[in-house]
């Protein structure tokens, strides 16, 4: 024998399926929204950390007599550039240009992030050239512009050679 | 055919739930493999943020890393992590959205055969300090931590360059002293020991010390030398014998009541079968037994320890006193009448014990052999009523014919070897007796001997020897159990707290306490919280003082830590040193004495707690152990005599005061012997420093400059604090601190701060490019702001000229590109050591 279904019951199951869609897709897209924000935000640490270890390691090895703290052009932020020369004669560059973090390896460069937002090179006195410290924002807009993840990594490079 | 048909509504909802609980616990799943990537990426912030304080603190001065004196604990960690509450407060920075705690912890360390070992805070400066910084954050609700810590040597580390050395002789007899301690007061501990020749040395800093030899049995000596660097001073001490006798004894613990008879079956004068149990109680204290003591015994035919119902008519059982429990009273022995004191009540069920059923006349809960049916064997136990605890356990074996061993005897002994020994077990007209000593049974000692053997305890009869007594007999003690390992120790001030032994068959306890130092003192003995004290017990010189029996009687909770306290000439000191407890109790120092009261467990002492005798100083003790009822002997102390330094700093050509300037003191040697900061007066002062002459040095960074740089004083009058001068210090250190907002909201994006004396000129003013072109002129100081919207700007002490202050936003506008919004305040004066605040700026 076969049977079907009730209208009784279609008209239930569409009902129930019509409360769930209504209920169940705007926590679904928030849930989604949320996952993609961590992900961003990892992914934006993660960045932040590579840029900064490779800075650091570069910069460690830096003449101090060398270092020049200025900006890649008139557009950008004071102090968002440092060029200096390491103790084995290599010449690197850091610099912000826009949203890109920019790194110069003798005549090589590469972009490190395209979600830059802030870099600034600052020593704690002028006349000391030994201590350097980095600050570096990362920042990517999401959904339309509607939210933002950010991370700010900071951290003191002593400089090893005169 | 097969019928087909289609979903029923519940199949669908069912299905509807399943495809959701899946759904959820993928996402769950996600969720979590994302947690587990954020602990790590937080666990690389914390270590990178542990680096950076360590760098902040490298960066300063050597002296400025002053070490932990103020120390509070992170209680959250096993072991509890120490930090520094004063000069490195804890600080909390904001990094990827998460909240992170710097803890910073300076100890001055020293290295040793190749190790690190780290020194008391107040230890002369070695040149070598560890330090620690831990950082911890929230990580689901559960607090997490990275810890590094690193060395930070000075550049003019101090090396132990100068020694000491000697040879340590009897002076009547010139014979060579091996084992003594060379100790050095002013380092806090034993520098060396002497070799079999009497030969020691040790190497040391450069300076002057009061050098302590102490040896058992010789009076200590004390003698004060100078050592200047690279040289080698030789002291050859002869010590004077002391007077010192030993003191020898058997010490037994009496803490328990005891089962000292067992019949199971002797027949009355009418012919009915009496059995009984006898109690003794060795302990100094009336024990309730109506209701509050019980008995249990088991057959060796059950598997469990039956409880016997009892009807008690007698209260209690006194010090020294019997008690008797029976199926019958009064018991007829030998045609003596005896009252038991609780008989056995007739609801006793003969389920649990067979030969038991007053109906049928029987009232035996104990059977015995003549019972039948391999009976014999059994174990009996006393224990209290209201929390199970067990007195005392006594088990008889049968060891022929189906050989039986006790079900049960003392804990932790093999019944098989250790219950009473018997062929047929326990038969018609016998009794067990408990020995009254080592040398067996006695009528006229009380029946206390328990060395935890049944098989030693007890003695059989087979036939009634020792009449059974009853709560109106009373026998002197002579023994108990013997006190194995109990900690026996004289307050003399010299002698070294022994642990006594078991000796002989039957076995008792033996100590001997050797050196003890002639006179009369406190002594105790002590085994867990029992313990024997007295605080008369006099020794002269060669002899033994034997206590055949030191009885453990009374409970304690604390022990005592005795010894001498003395000045660098051995003499007593007025006014009275206090000495004081970690835990809180204090005593004050009588003729060259102390003894203090402590809680048991692990204590340190300090003598002279905060310089309370200002003339001397203070010395602490660490990581003292002591048990309950023990006496800790010989924690001695030698306090030399000093005075303090104090002094001030300010700014050049004003009476501004600098705090946070660092202060070196050291001696002619230039040996560092006293670090500190100033405080927010510019004033600081020294520990007690023992008296001589003292070098004042405050410390500065290249682009400091002070005046006078050093400034050289004698301390002569102990008790006394001497002001050395007022130092003027050039271009010190002070701050600038704001907050950036934009639109009222914290600046999360970082903000560069640039302070100089100079005026900028562009729009937005223009910074100088930074380069080793820039090292003379005036400097310029830049910072950028944290995740919180706040900055810091070190720059050097300026009234006049004032700084300026520029700060630059990089915003970002609708359509991607950076604008610079900045802004400049003038006239900014900072004060070296001070901090101006409130320097803020926003959009």
């Amino acid at each position: 024998m076969k049977k079907g279904y009730t209208l009784t019951e279609l008209m239930a199951v569409v009902a129930i399926s019509g409360i769930l869609i209504a209920v169940g897709v705007p926590v679904l897209n928030t849930v989604n929204q949320n996952i993609i924000m961590a992900k961003t935000r990892l992914t934006l640490q993660q960045d932040a950390r590579t840029s900064m270890s490779l800075i650091t390691r570069v910069l460690k090895e830096a003449t101090a007599s060398s270092i020049v703290i200025t900006r890649h052009n008139s557009s950008q932020m004071f102090y968002s550039k440092i060029k200096f020369s390491t103790i084995d004669g290599k010449n690197y560059e850091f610099y912000q240009d826009g949203k890109s973090l920019v790194m110069r390896d003798g005549n090589v460069t590469r972009v490190l992030s395209s979600d830059l937002r802030y870099l600034a090179f600052t020593l704690t006195e002028s006349s000391d050239l030994y201590i350097v410290s980095i600050s570096m924002t990362l920042e990517r807009y999401l959904f339309n512009g509607k939210r933002k993840a950010l991370h700010m990594a900071s951290e003191k490079v002593m400089v090893m050679n005169d | 055919m097969s019928l087909k048909r289609a979903f029923t509504l519940t199949e669908l909802m069912i299905s509807v739930v399943i495809i959701g609980t899946v759904l959820f616990a993928i996402v769950e799943a996600y969720s979590s493999i994302q947690k587990a990537v954020q602990y790590s990426k937080d666990r690389t912030i914390a270590t990178n943020l542990a680096h950076e304080k360590i760098n902040i603190i490298r960066e300063k001065l050597y002296y400025k890393a002053v070490p932990s004196l103020n120390v509070s604990y992170l209680t959250d960690f096993d072991p509890p992590i120490p930090y520094d509450t004063v000069f490195f407060p804890p600080e909390t920075v904001l990094e990827g959205g998460v909240y992170y705690t710097r803890y910073t912890y300076i100890v001055p360390v020293e290295e040793v055969n190749g190790s690190i070992v780290e020194l008391p805070p107040q230890s002369p400066d070695t040149g070598m300090k560890k330090i620690s910084v831990t950082v911890v954050w929230s990580y689901r609700n559960e607090k997490k931590k990275v810890s590094v810590s690193t060395i930070y040597a000075s550049k003019d580390t101090v090396m132990r360059n100068a020694s000491i050395g000697g040879r340590i002789r009897d002076k009547d007899t010139l014979a060579p002293i091996s084992n003594a301690n060379i100790i050095i007061a002013e380092y806090i501990g034993i520098v060396d020991v002497s070799d079999s020749n009497g030969n020691y040395s040790a190497s040391i800093y450069p300076g002057n010390y009061t050098l302590y030899v102490q040896k058992r049995g010789y009076f200590p000596y004390l003698t004060q030398f100078s050592v200047g660097p690279n040289q080698s001073i030789t002291k050859d001490i002869d010590l004077k014998a002391m007077g010192w006798g030993k003191i020898t004894g058997v010490p037994w613990l009496r803490d328990h009541l005891v089962i000292s008879q067992i019949v199971g079956s002797t027949e009355s004068p009418s012919g009915f079968d009496q059995e009984y149990i006898e109690i003794f109680n060795p302990t100094t204290y009336t024990w309730t037994v109506k209701g509050n003591i019980g008995l249990r015994f088991q057959r060796i035919y059950d598997d469990t320890k039956k409880n016997i119902l009892i009807n008690y008519f007698t209260d209690t059982i006194s010090p020294g006193g019997f008690y008797l429990f029976a199926n019958t009273s009064p018991v007829i022995i030998n045609g003596v009448s005896i009252n038991a004191d609780a008989v056995w009540s007739s609801t006793n069920s003969s389920i649990d014990f067979p030969y038991f059923n007053p109906s049928l006349g029987q009232y035996n809960i104990i059977p015995v052999f003549g019972d039948g049916s391999d009976e014999g064997g059994g174990a009996i136990e006393l224990y209290r009523i209201s929390d199970g605890k067990i007195l005392d356990q006594v088990g008889w074996n049968r060891n022929s014919g189906t050989k039986k061993v006790a079900p049960f005897c003392e804990p932790g002994t093999n019944c098989q070897t250790q219950a009473i020994q018997q062929n047929i077990g326990l038969q018609e007209g016998e009794q067990y007796v408990r020995y009254s000593s080592t040398a067996g049974v006695s009528s006229v000692y009380g029946p206390s001997y328990d060395s935890n053997n049944n098989s030693i305890d007890f003695k059989d009869y087979l036939s009634i020897n020792i009449s059974p007594r009853n709560s109106s007999n009373l026998l002197p003690i002579i023994s108990g159990t013997p006190a194995d390992g109990s900690i026996v120790g004289c307050g003399d001030g010299y002698s070294v707290s022994t642990n006594s032994y078991l000796v002989g068959s039957p076995p008792y306890s033996y100590f001997e306490l050797n050196y003890v130092a002639t006179g009369t003192w406190n002594f105790s003995v002590s085994s867990n919280t029992y313990a024997f004290i007295t605080d008369s017990i006099t020794v002269t010189n060669g002899s033994t003082v034997t206590l055949n029996s030191v009885y453990l009687t009374s409970e304690v909770s604390w022990g005592y830590i005795t010894g001498n306290l003395t000045d660098v000439y051995g003499n007593n000191i007025t006014p009275a040193i206090k000495v004081l407890s970690s835990d809180g109790n204090e005593t004050y120092v009588s003729n060259k004495k102390y003894t203090l009261m402590v809680s048991t467990g692990v204590v340190s002492i300090t003598a002279n707690p905060g310089n309370l005798n200002p003339s001397y100083v203070s010395v602490s003790s660490n990581n003292i152990s002591i048990n309950a009822g023990e006496i800790k002997s010989g924690v001695n102390f030698v306090l030399f005599q000093g005075a303090r330094i104090t002094g001030k700093v300010v700014i050049a050509g004003s009476t501004v005061a600098v705090p946070g300037i660092p202060v070196l003191i050291t001696d002619i040697y230039e040996t560092p012997r006293d670090n500190q900061i100033t405080d927010t007066s510019g004033r600081f002062i020294t520990n007690v420093l023992s008296t001589g002459s003292y070098i004042v040095i405050p410390q500065t960074d290249s682009k400091e400059s002070v005046n006078p740089s050093t400034y050289t004083l004698t301390l002569t009058s102990p008790g006394t604090t001497v002001f050395s001068t007022t130092f003027s210090i050039t271009n010190a250190i002070g701050y600038i601190a704001g907050s950036v907002k934009f639109q009222n909201q914290p600046i999360k994006t970082g903000v560069l701060i640039v302070v100089s004396t100079v005026s900028l000129s562009g729009t937005p003013p223009q910074p100088p490019d930074i380069s080793s072109q820039m090292l003379s002129g005036p400097p310029y100081y830049m910072a950028s702001s944290n995740e919180e919207g706040n900055y810091l700007v070190e720059v050097r002490g300026s009234t006049n000229p004032a700084y300026n202050v520029y700060s630059y936003y990089p915003y970002l506008d609708n359509n991607g590109n950076f604008v610079i919004y900045w802004s400049s305040r003038t006239n900014i004066k900072v004060y070296a050591g001070q901090v101006v605040s409130n320097i803020n700026f926003s959009w």
